[in-house]
């Protein structure tokens, strides 16, 4: 089910008043039987068994891991968290990377003549895997390092793996976060509906008015990157990385805003990301439930581990002053990015454009930092100057645009033929440069982007100054609600869906 | 808690109100002043008494022009409705007559058949089943229509049925709210002539065509499978209901082909069938093609009285359909007497007769009219004094090439010419109603409605009749003061 159908909304406001009419206790179970039936309707039921045997997996486990620790029995309690998480990542791993393994098996195949291709295979994968795995990943793992109790309902249990909102893109939630919000149930609050009602329009306008206006420039010049070269590739770089963003960002504003009707709180995701200074900035605000998941739960304890502690040794005997210290950090840093890549699909364009491309940046950037430091010293810049944070800024998007290149084109090869092509400057008539500035949009589509665009940017420099859902009910009804039925009907009328358009689901939906 | 239902009422109520403006803003609709009224034909279908309707036409634009109810009702005091509309193929008149038995009871049923043979699958398209389908009121009726129209159509949802601005909110880039919802208020509930719609232009000499010595091989005719379904249907409720059904052929390029198809298809389904294309059937209402059809699809005017008058002739000696007054027919007499006269105007090719005529139902016209100064001066006493009795002032003894604009209304006339040769001159301005004119002068000078020339760009006398009821131009002619005839 579509996040920006009419069926949806019109469920989910029929959830709302059934949610806040029953008693309190049994206010998880609604949600429990809510977000079967989104998951009902948004993919292949027949998948839901792999959501069951993940469910009952990690609620066993995490049971196990619990007595067992309980017991001091910590050789069976780590035997069952390995249970746990090879069932899970297991499953992960069979229905999003086979393919992957496979293609690169017939690649070296072919090349070694050693046997004949083997054939692709097409299993359906449930909504979220990816995401839902990671909850489980993390709920195990808090449940053995003990930070958390583990949840003996597996009801419940199912509810946090499966929480609807989440089901679609996430963001991936922390069990010691959500449980007492998911299960101790809410009072009606006028704040909370509207306040969530709110976030959902405004999630609704980035997609529905800004990303699918953006997505047919950039179509326009990825369907034909032989045609298309120099400026063309940079501008739909650029407007990818603007698609991908309000896409996502719109995604998670509707499932965040959702579930803040039910008055439960999801971590933000995005933290106004094209402000960053540092590629390493950009990922600390970009997908941030993700970056924190990766450190939490892979860097820091893969650094705590015995065999890492002895490369840090050898590598100090190796090594001198800095770089004693720095090169296992990267070696750290490496196998996050790889991860990140990977986590993306199984392709070598996920694992280089979102893994090594955004490693290399950061690793190059601490490397040659110290020279950074001196060359801005000898030029009297201030770090602090607007101008030159709007340099640095303008810097990360080009990187990160880049980066999005391979996320958006379908292969490695299309990917780099793209940057290719953008290095030619030359070849083409004033008729072709003259599309520049509409890109498969007409005159009046792109002033609506235009200014959304700028509506999007005054909204990202207010949040810097606070919540502006805060600062709009802080103003008097007229002016209230003449904000709200300028961003409703944008959003009814300005919005590209229905027959005639072909409204793309989110993103980063299929993950 | 009691605030919070106030603010959600008052918020809910502010946004369906907002909802309806623009939802009538960017739905499409077609008054009297669109190439065809679907959306007020329909719209007065719905105002009529209950029951008061003795038969129904169905069909496409064929049969919306080619039968006249007002005619019927006049000649043989029978009542009766043109349900027929654009593109209006065999599934949607299936529905509309369903429609129409919700509210009506009528005898006879009318079917114009073309679309029989003229719809397959590439030409049962979206537009036509929203033109004919969008303005039938929510029922179990339409929502069966509509169920149809999305099993045919696999894109079609039907949401975008049910709430038209799913389907229509992307009209915002070419739609000026303001005007669209004026247009609206000004155009709405104006039908007059019980469904039917004049075409006032002849297709004009040499065109005729025999039905007898085309489509020889009656083998070929390859009527829809689907529309014969749906024709299927339409003889089955009628026969269920006990009404007449009587399939007509509106004169058009007919082949034999299909001729004989319908007539054994409804040989065996034991209805009638009259095709008008039938040499004996033409000569016995004398029906010329040239002068009686608008196009090669469409009669006039003229044909279409022929053609209702016909249909009335069977009704009222073939069914025994009794004559009887109805108030609502009675109302709408004048109406139809104006699309006489205007048919009348449309066809004058004399200009003093012309004018007599155009001065005779001023009140209801406006007239734009654009001349060079000394074609003004070469025209006949008669003509010049016709045009001084309505007011205007011609420039008849300016320099020779000087442009001469008019605008002539109930009002007066409001006159406009150039100062001196070769100056452009270019007037506009916005009529009741909210269309907007605009003249310009040049080597031929434009009339411009809503932004479309009329005139026809020729030398001498050019004329543009726009009617202000129906907010239409009726006729465009030009009068050359060396010829003795108006061309069009």
């Amino acid at each position: 089910m579509s996040l920006f159908s009419l069926l949806f909304f019109c469920a989910f406001v029929v959830s709302i008043g059934i949610y806040y009419l029953i008693p309190k206790k049994y206010q998880w179970v609604a949600l429990l039987i809510y977000s079967a039936g989104f998951f009902y309707l948004s993919c292949n039921p027949a998948t839901a068994v792999y959501l069951v045997i993940s469910v009952i997996s990690a609620a066993l486990a995490a049971k196990m891991i619990h007595r067992c620790k309980a017991n001091e029995n910590d050789k069976y309690a780590r035997l069952a968290l390995i249970t746990g998480l090879v069932i899970n990542l297991g499953i992960l791993a069979a229905l999003k990377y086979t393919n992957f393994l496979l293609s690169n098996l017939n690649s070296l195949s072919g090349v070694l003549k050693v046997m004949p291709a083997i054939p692709m295979t097409e299993w359906a994968a449930p909504i979220g895997i990816s995401f839902y795995t990671m909850q489980i990943i993390a709920y195990l793992l808090d449940v053995y390092w003990g930070i958390t109790e583990p949840q003996n309902n597996v009801a419940k249990a199912a509810l946090f793996i499966g929480y609807w909102p989440q089901l679609t893109s996430g963001p991936i939630a922390r069990y010691n976060d959500m449980k007492e919000q998911l299960y101790s149930g809410h009072e009606f609050s006028w704040r909370n509906v509207t306040f969530g009602l709110q976030r959902m329009l405004w999630g609704l306008f980035k997609k529905l008015v800004l990303s699918e206006r953006l997505a047919v420039m950039v179509d326009m010049v990825y369907s034909d990157t032989a045609y298309f070269n120099g400026i063309y590739i940079w501008a739909a770089a650029v407007m990818f990385m603007f698609q991908l963003y309000t896409d996502f960002s719109g995604c998670m504003d509707i499932i965040i805003g959702a579930s803040e009707c039910y008055g439960i709180v999801l971590p933000e995701n995005f933290r106004r990301p094209f402000f960053s200074r540092s590629v390493q900035e950009y990922w600390q605000r970009w997908h941030i439930t993700l970056g924190t998941w990766l450190k939490d739960y892979v860097l820091y304890p893969l650094m705590r581990t015995r065999k890492w502690k002895k490369l840090i040794q050898k590598t100090g005997k190796k090594f001198r002053g800095k770089a004693a210290k720095q090169i296992p950090s990267y070696l750290g840093m490496l196998v996050v990015w790889l991860l990140i890549g990977l986590w993306h699909g199984g392709d070598w364009k996920y694992i280089i454009g979102m893994g090594l491309w955004f490693f290399g940046c950061i690793v190059l950037s601490k490397v040659l930092d110290p020279w950074f430091k001196k060359a801005k010293d000898a030029l009297h810049i201030n770090a602090d100057n607007g101008v030159w944070h709007l340099i640095q800024s303008l810097r990360v998007l080009l990187l990160v645009a880049i980066g999005n290149v391979f996320f958006r084109l379908d292969s490695l090869e299309a990917a780099l033929h793209a940057l290719m092509q953008g290095l030619i400057l030359e070849g083409h008539d004033s008729y072709y440069y003259s599309k520049l500035w509409t890109l498969g949009l007409n005159e009046s589509n792109r002033n609506v982007l235009l200014i959304g665009l700028l509506i999007l940017l005054t909204v990202s420099l207010l949040q810097r100054k606070g919540s502006v859902r805060e600062l709009i009910a802080r103003q008097n009804i007229v002016i209230r609600w003449i904000i709200y039925f300028i961003l409703i009907f944008s959003v009814i009328i300005l919005g590209r869906y229905g027959p005639g358009f072909d409204a793309q689901a989110f993103i980063y939906q299929g993950f | 808690m009691k605030q919070y239902v106030i603010k959600t009422a008052a918020f809910s109520l502010i946004f369906l109100l907002l909802f309806e403006f623009f939802t009538i803003c960017y739905v499409p609709v077609y008054f009297e002043d669109s190439d065809w009224p679907t959306t007020g034909v329909y719209q007065a279908f719905y105002s009529l008494k209950k029951n008061t309707v003795d038969a129904v036409f169905l069909g496409s634009s064929a049969g919306n022009c080619g039968f006249i109810p007002q005619e019927l009702y006049n000649q043989y005091g029978i009542t009766s409705y043109n349900l027929s509309c654009e593109q209006q193929n065999l599934i949607s008149s299936y529905y509309w007559l369903r429609e129409c038995l919700r509210f009506q009871k009528p005898k006879a049923v009318v079917l114009e058949c073309k679309f029989l043979f003229e719809s397959d699958r590439e030409k049962l398209t979206e537009p036509w089943f929203r033109k004919a389908l969008t303005y039938m009121r929510w029922s179990s009726v339409k929502k069966e229509a509509v169920e149809t129209v999305c099993d045919i159509l696999p894109d079609e949802s039907e949401i975008s049925w049910i709430i038209p601005m799913i389907r229509f909110h992307s009209r915002w880039e070419e739609t000026n709210e303001a005007e669209s919802f004026t247009h609206y208020l000004s155009m709405t509930d104006k039908h007059h002539l019980m469904g039917y719609f004049p075409k006032f232009t002849s297709i004009g000499k040499g065109a005729a065509w025999n039905m007898q010595q085309n489509g020889d091989d009656v083998r070929k005719a390859n009527p829809s499978r689907l529309e014969l379904d749906y024709l299927d249907k339409i003889v089955a409720l009628c026969r269920n209901r006990g009404m007449t059904l009587i399939l007509t052929y509106t004169p058009c390029e007919m082949t034999k082909d299909k001729h004989v198809f319908l007539e054994e298809y409804a040989e065996a389904a034991g209805i009638p069938f009259i095709d008008f294309n039938d040499n004996v059937v033409m000569e016995k209402i004398s029906y010329s093609v040239s002068t009686d059809n608008e196009s090669k699809w469409h009669a006039n005017v003229s044909g279409a009285r022929k053609l209702t008058d016909y249909i009335g002739e069977y009704l009222s000696s073939g069914l025994a359909m009794e004559a009887h007054r109805d108030s609502q027919w009675e109302k709408t007499k004048n109406a139809y007497e104006n699309v006489e006269k205007d048919y009348l105007l449309a066809s004058e090719k004399e200009p003093e007769t012309y004018l007599t005529l155009l001065s005779e139902s001023r009140d209801r016209y406006i007239v734009f009219l654009s001349i060079y100064a000394g074609d003004a001066e070469r025209m006949n006493d008669r003509v010049k004094q016709q045009l001084t009795d309505l007011g205007l002032n011609l420039p008849l003894k300016k320099q020779w090439n000087q442009r001469y604009f008019a605008v002539l209304t109930k009002d007066g006339a409001a006159e406009n010419e150039e100062e001196k040769s070769g100056q452009k001159l270019e007037i506009s301005g916005r009529l009741a109603g909210g269309s907007s004119y605009r003249m310009e002068s040049g080597v031929n000078s434009v009339i411009y409605l809503n932004d479309k020339p009329y005139s026809l760009q020729r030398t001498g006398l050019s004329i543009v009749v726009y009617d202000t009821y129906r907010c239409t131009v009726i006729d465009t002619v030009s009068y050359d003061p060396k010829s003795s005839f108006l061309l069009r």
